[in-house]
């Protein structure tokens, strides 16, 4: 688990030697001594000696939680401590200059495994294998086994002892259902090592069911010590744990008994074997590590959108046996084409309404034409039954709608189609052009090349776009005169009627042209109506200081006048408005003169390019017929392609006029060349709107936000937010409603408090009023105090009326104050409370809040500790029904039977030896008889066989204890049985409520179970002993009885020969 | 790879090739040791069952009463017997040198009985098997009812894979028990409502190529289901063993090796893809006799009616690249060219 990690091994303790270091090195290994070690590296190994306090070592380094592994130099006497603290390897450093020991390293460090001994141990040479499946028949492959050990000088005690302790703790793991068979056991030697090594499967092995193995030898639970006694027999041991095969394989080692013994000391190597606190870390790590890998995978989710398209849900399976049925894309693409088709060539008709011809005619111009010609009837009967579905047709509309829209956005599609225009164009051209046509051209271009380009605006004022004053009109015309492409640096204004000041600056710019050159008609006109006045002026005096009038002046003159004078005229009517902005409203350039200027230039280059440092007449004397024709339509074709990028469109009938007349074409050719040209853009731009359509947004689409995924993203987030405001304002009015609430209660107690108040004043206004009625009337009352102001003396009664009604008054005065000081407390109250209610309601929320993350925290962890706890339940149910097919195989289950037959067959002793002694007492008495007229032969013979009967019922005494006693023995043994089974039902209990608890159980059940089993085993050898013995009496007493027999016989024939 | 058949199986025999069978004789019988046939009235002879066909209680109760049953015998019972004899003699020897006498006994006999010179023929062997491990017979008539070939294969495979257990030094009779009783539900996932001839061919394309099932069965237009039934039925069979067997075996690891039956060690295989090299000889056993036997009938029944040899060549003449089984292919090699001594690592 820690092979992910870069190599950080504290140096604690030994010494570290060259071939050690060498390998550290070779792994980029860091080594830090224990005076560089500071708290927070992530150390993965510790290398000490083997004489360490391995328990304060692992506290203090933390080295099972971090998955530390302990390196131990020296010998290890206290394997379990060690093996506890994650120490994981013990080794001779003087092995490492072996090639094994390397191999050992290999191991270790890299995790490197196999079950395959060759694999394992590439220097092995010969060898052998044996399987176990029965551990009691294994007593002949263990004799080839040492065999094969001593003939290699090898240890066969230790070889003997490795293998059985070894296969016996591999047992005792099948028996837990940890481990399953059969072993494969295989052994060779390298001609320097014996290896023996030992595989099997196994299941979820932790190092716990290791480690308890490594005790001390116990007598009573062999499992507690048998791999410490391996690790003793061999000069190495290797346990090894594959899991992704989930293998275990148990590898002993021994170097020949003669030679260089690199291996001083017993020498272990534990890999790959975790603890279960280790594994859990593990997987609480990755699933942390999964977790976040999800919630990036959602996140990354988040900005994807889903497989399909909502338009697949309006348009089904197609149905029918047609070629549509194996193209769904080409269908669904032929129903988008026809609806925008239709759109585009019936923009008020209803799809509805189309006929087959109609659609034949549409699918006809479908881009792919191949496709088309595959098409059959009932396709195109399925292309008419979609679009004619309002819904289908609608859905299509609109989403056709959305993708033109984006596209129209994107400023590269638009900008490729003009490209793909002006291609067009130029190659229908260019395809089109005879060779006469192109000399004319070339002609042309030679005699035109020198005229000089006029610019409107007037020269050198290219960037001015000019606002010509006119007369003065509500409607002042604001006309932009662009005399360049480039960038306008000021604005000037035009003033005049907009129309005759459109016509006028249009014509003047065509009029320097060479369409009007001579037309006087059209001068005169253009002078005569359209001029503004000063022009007029102005051009009568050109005229007259040419010594003409104006109906004489020539186009030359004109042009003159349109070079020199216009510009002057123009400053005279112009002013600057800076400030005014004029709209992007652009008058169209002249292509005439550009195309030519461009045809010349790319003619220029390209002859440049073919012949540098030619002049044009030794590079026409040099060019053959074939290769100026190539050259020319070459030219032509990128002139036109040129002159056509650079009319966006807008003005298709001047591009037509233009082109016609430089290339010799008639207008309605050339035309049918534009529109033919513009249909083909038209059919790509098609395909593109279709094939987005169906095709997923793309990430930059989002970013946009011009897709409708991107519009979809944004409404989704403004409605997440709304949501989020709408909570707010709900928690905002819960909280109103509560102060409202709380505010009405104040206000109620405040109403019922004013009531009060005003009943008491009244009541006592109404006492007054009658104590004052009573005692002193107010003008009376008013009249005594003047008096007495006025030093006037007032009778004694009045005086006393009059003290009795100022102190009413200040009575009445002082229930006033407090009826204020009252009204003041409660709304001193009310504030408190208000206070009150709205920390109460804060510290609600505040409480909702944390409860909510809190229940929101248990869900998931409740979620994982159900996974854990199924996981583990899962497991332990496995090994309940393990345990219980166990113990139901086990000698326990038959233990009831085979007492019942012992009783039995004791039963049927008892009645033998009652038998035998009824015949025995029989016989004495016959032997008496026959003794009383005996003779001493006789006497002695009878003796004899008294003493043998006495004998005999001696041992047929000693027999019945012996019988008792297993009687005993016997009931003791039900006894036990009977406790065992009340044991095995309390364990059952202990399982399940193990799995209730879901605490592990494992290897500790198991033992016990072994243990009970052994128990049983015993009883079951002790009760076969005891049938062994009651048998050998039975045989005894046979031959007791044949010996009486026999006897019998004798003393007959005496009695018989006396 | 071989495709030659070395005889003809089976041409219609003359009436004097044919032996009267009694109705006692035939209800003792569980499988047929010979070719069963039925005179009719009208003279013709109907070929009832092959040698090696299961023959369930009902038809022997049926055809028991038959005064018309003739047969041709193939299984040679006096070798089949001696072979049973030879194997309970070893496994019930209790002195370790008599058990290893016996067991070399058996193994030289074996091993020489099924060489061309041995008169030993795998369906003799495959007869012994049966007695010795007694197959499930349940499963066994399901076999024969779905789809005769896989039966026939089961017979082979199961015999097979004793036999490579044997010889790669697996010697516990209660193992080559499970063995022979887990081989039998190799194929038990094939049978089911898809299976059909493709899917069968496409088994035996996957043996020489891994992913030539799939291909094959998508090349010749197989159904959705039949290529799923082809992809998952190492997994249906191996989830019906377990329900099935799982509870019974004593060494249920076994069943794995129907899981993995069309894994390679290098990951081509399915349905996990796995890499397999650090695999057990157990493991490896029964992959190596599922793909030594054939599913092509005629040849299928031309190596039962062989020695080993026929089987063995037209097994190495494929390639086992990606088979993690080279250990057992050494190891059965060994034991086929030499007297039987402990097997030595290859």
């Amino acid at each position: 688990m820690s092979t992910n990690r870069p190599y950080l091994i504290l140096h604690h303790a030994g010494d570290i030697q060259d071939e050690l270091q060498e390998y550290l090195d070779s792994l980029q290994a860091k080594v830090v001594e224990l005076d560089g070690y500071e708290s927070g590296m992530e150390l993965t190994h510790i290398i000490t000696t083997g004489e360490q306090d391995y328990n304060s070592l692992g506290r203090m380094f933390n080295t099972v939680e971090d998955d530390i592994k302990i390196v131990a130099l020296g010998v290890v006497k206290d394997y379990p401590s060690f093996i506890a603290n994650n120490g994981r390897f013990i080794v001779d450093q003087k092995w490492f200059s072996d090639q094994m020991g390397k191999v050992a390293l290999d191991k270790f460090f890299k995790g490197q495994a196999s079950v395959h001994l060759d694999e394992n141990f590439p220097s092995m040479k010969e060898g052998s294998s044996f399987k176990v499946t029965n551990h009691l028949r294994i007593g002949n492959d263990m004799d080839r086994l040492s065999a094969f050990v001593h003939s290699h000088d090898g240890s066969v005690v230790n070889v003997r002892t490795y293998v059985d302790h070894a296969l016996y703790y591999l047992f005792y793991l099948k028996q837990a259902g940890i481990g399953g068979a059969p072993f494969e056991v295989d052994y060779g030697h390298t001609g320097h090592e014996t290896i023996v090594q030992i595989h099997l499967p196994v299941k979820n092995y932790v190092a716990e069911y290791l480690l308890d193995s490594f005790g001390e030898p116990n007598g009573q639970d062999p499992l507690r010590y048998l791999l410490a006694i391996c690790a003793q027999s061999t000069d190495y041991m290797e346990v090894q744990y594959i899991q992704s095969a989930s293998k275990l394989v148990l590898t002993g080692l021994w170097q020949n008994k003669k030679g260089v013994r690199t291996l001083r000391f017993g020498s272990l190597l534990i890999n790959q074997v975790f603890t279960t606190a280790q594994i859990e870390r593990n997987i609480e790590q990755q699933l942390m590590l999964a977790k976040t890998k999800t919630a990036e995978e959602l996140e990354e989710l988040n900005n994807k959108s889903l497989p399909g398209h909502l338009l697949e849900m309006v348009m089904p399976e197609t149905g029918h046996d047609g070629y549509l049925k194996d193209h769904p894309d080409l269908a669904k693409n032929l129903v988008a084409f026809a609806i925008d088709k239709w759109k585009e060539t019936n923009p008020d008709q209803d799809i509805a309404q189309v006929t087959e011809t109609q659609m034949m005619d549409m699918l006809t111009d479908y881009f792919d034409a191949g496709e088309i010609a595959n098409l059959q009837e009932v396709d195109v009967q399925h292309v008419m039954d979609r679009v004619r579905k309002n819904n289908v047709s609608q859905a299509y509309e609109q989403e056709i709608d959305r993708v033109r829209g984006s596209l129209k956005d994107d400023e590269k599609f638009q900008q490729s189609l003009k490209d793909t225009f002006a291609d067009k164009v130029a190659e229908k051209i260019s395809g089109d052009f005879d060779e006469a046509n192109m000399a004319e051209l070339i002609k042309g271009t030679q005699a035109e090349l020198d005229v000089p380009v006029v610019v409107s605006g007037g020269a050198g004022e290219g960037d001015a776009a000019i606002m010509v004053k006119g007369k003065k009109a509500k409607d002042d015309m604001i006309q932009k005169i662009s005399g360049s492409i480039d960038s306008e640096i000021e604005s000037q204004m035009i003033k005049g009627s907009k129309i005759k000041t459109d016509d006028f600056v249009m014509r003047i710019s065509q009029g320097i042209g060479d369409q009007v050159k001579g037309d006087w008609k059209y001068k005169s006109n253009l002078v005569d109506t359209l001029a503004p006045k000063k022009v007029q002026d102005h051009l009568t005096r050109f005229a007259t200081k040419m010594g003409q009038t104006l109906d004489k002046l020539t186009s030359s003159d004109l042009q003159l006048f349109a070079q020199s004078e216009l510009p002057k005229i123009m400053d005279e009517f112009v002013t600057v408005d800076e400030s005014f902005v004029i709209p992007e409203t652009v008058l169209p350039e002249l292509p005439d003169y550009k195309f030519q200027s461009i045809f010349k230039n790319e003619l220029q280059a390209k002859m440049q390019q073919l012949y540098p440092g030619k002049s044009a007449d030794e590079a026409s004397g040099l060019i053959t017929p074939e290769e100026q024709e190539k050259l020319l339509r070459e030219v032509l074709k990128t002139s036109v392609k040129k002159i056509v990028a650079s009319n966006p469109g807008t003005d298709e009938a001047a591009l037509i006029k233009t082109l016609s007349h430089y290339l010799k074409g008639s207008e309605a050719d050339i035309k049918t060349i534009i529109s033919g040209s513009r249909e083909e853009v038209k059919k790509i731009e098609s395909a593109q709107v279709i094939e987005k359509l169906f095709s997923p947004p793309t990430q930059s689409g989002n970013e946009g936000g011009n897709s409708g995924d991107a519009a979809n993203g944004i409404l989704i987030q403004r409605l997440r937010q709304l949501e989020s405001e709408f909570n707010t304002a709900k928690g905002q009015l819960e909280a109103a409603n509560t102060e409202l609430k709380v505010l009405k209660d104040a206000r109620n107690q405040m109403h019922k408090i004013d009531v009060k108040s005003k009943d008491a004043v009244n009541a006592m206004m109404a006492q007054e009023s009658e104590a004052d009625a009573a005692l002193l009337p107010m003008n009376q009352k008013m009249q005594m105090i003047q008096d007495l102001a006025s030093g006037k003396e007032i009778n004694p009664e009045d005086a006393q009326r009059l003290k009795e009604a100022l102190e009413r008054e200040q009575q009445i005065l002082q229930a006033a104050k407090q009826a204020e000081l009252d009204i003041k407390k409660a709304k001193l109250e009310m504030q408190q409370k208000e206070s009150f209610f709205a920390q109460e309601i804060e510290k609600a929320n505040r409480a909702l809040k944390s409860r909510d993350i809190v229940v929101q925290k248990a869900k998931d962890g409740l979620a994982l500790m159900m996974a854990k706890k199924d996981k583990e339940i899962s497991d332990l149910n496995i090994k309940v029904s393990t345990m219980v097919g166990a113990m139901n195989n086990s000698p326990q289950a038959n233990n009831a039977q085979k007492l019942r037959a012992l009783e039995q067959e004791k039963q049927s002793m008892s009645r033998l030896v009652e038998v035998y002694k009824n015949k025995l007492t029989s016989m004495a008495s016959n032997m008496e008889k026959q003794g009383s007229s005996s003779s001493p032969k006789k006497d002695e013979e009878v003796r004899k066989i008294t003493m043998d009967k006495q004998r005999a019922e001696v041992a047929l005494q000693a027999a019945q204890k012996d019988l008792t006693k297993l009687k005993s023995r016997m009931e003791l043994d039900q006894a036990e049985t009977q406790r065992l089974r009340a044991e095995k039902s309390r364990l059952e209990e202990a399982l399940k409520s193990a799995i209730s608890t879901s605490g592990p159980i494992g290897a500790q059940a198991s033992a016990k179970t072994e243990d009970q089993s052994g128990k049983l085993k015993k009883l079951e050898l002790d009760l076969a002993m005891e049938s062994q013995r009651a048998g050998k009496y039975e045989i005894s007493i046979k031959e007791l009885e044949a010996k009486v027999a026999e006897l019998t016989g004798a003393l007959a024939k005496a009695g018989s020969n006396p | 790879m071989s495709n030659s058949i070395t005889n003809p199986i089976w041409s219609p025999p003359t009436l004097g090739e044919l032996q009267n069978l009694e109705g006692e004789q035939l209800v003792q019988w569980e499988l047929a040791p010979g070719d069963l046939y039925l005179k009719t009235n009208s003279g013709k002879i109907l070929r009832l069952k092959r040698a090696g066909d299961f023959l369930e209680l009902p038809w022997r109760e049926k055809f028991k009463a038959s005064k018309n049953l003739l047969w041709k015998p193939f299984v040679q019972t006096d070798k089949v017997s001696d072979l049973v004899k030879s194997f309970q003699h070893w496994q019930q020897a209790q002195d370790p040198v008599d058990y290893e006498l016996a067991k070399n006994q058996f193994m030289e006999n074996l091993r020489l009985g099924l060489r061309p010179d041995g008169g030993l023929k795998m369906i003799d062997w495959s007869f012994a098997c049966r007695e010795l491990f007694k197959s499930d017979s349940q499963l066994v008539e399901e076999f024969q009812n779905k789809h005769v070939v896989l039966y026939r294969r089961g017979l082979l495979v199961s015999s097979l894979a004793v036999l490579l257990s044997l010889a790669s030094g697996y010697h516990d009779p209660r193992f080559l028990k499970e063995i022979y009783h887990v081989s039998w539900w190799l194929d038990a996932g094939l049978i089911h409502d898809d299976f059909s001839y493709w899917v069968s061919l496409a088994c035996q394309e996957e043996r020489w190529r891994p992913g030539g099932g799939d291909a094959l069965l998508k090349e010749n237009g197989a159904s959705e289901k039949e290529v799923n039934l082809f992809l998952e039925h190492p997994r249906f069979g191996y989830e019906k063993a377990i329900e099935s067997l799982g509870k019974k075996l004593e060494y249920p690891e076994l069943l794995m090796s129907i899981l993995r039956h069309h894994e390679k060690s290098d990951g081509t295989g399915f349905p996990e893809g796995m890499s397999l090299s650090v695999m057990s000889d157990w493991e490896t056993l029964m992959m190596m006799a599922d793909n030594m036997v054939d599913y092509r009938e005629e040849v299928l029944e031309d190596h039962l009616h062989n020695g080993i040899l026929t089987l063995w060549k037209a097994f190495q003449a494929r390639p086992i690249e990606g088979l993690p089984v080279h250990r057992i292919v050494e190891k059965f090699r060994f034991w086929l060219r030499h007297p039987h001594v402990e097997v030595l690592s290859a």
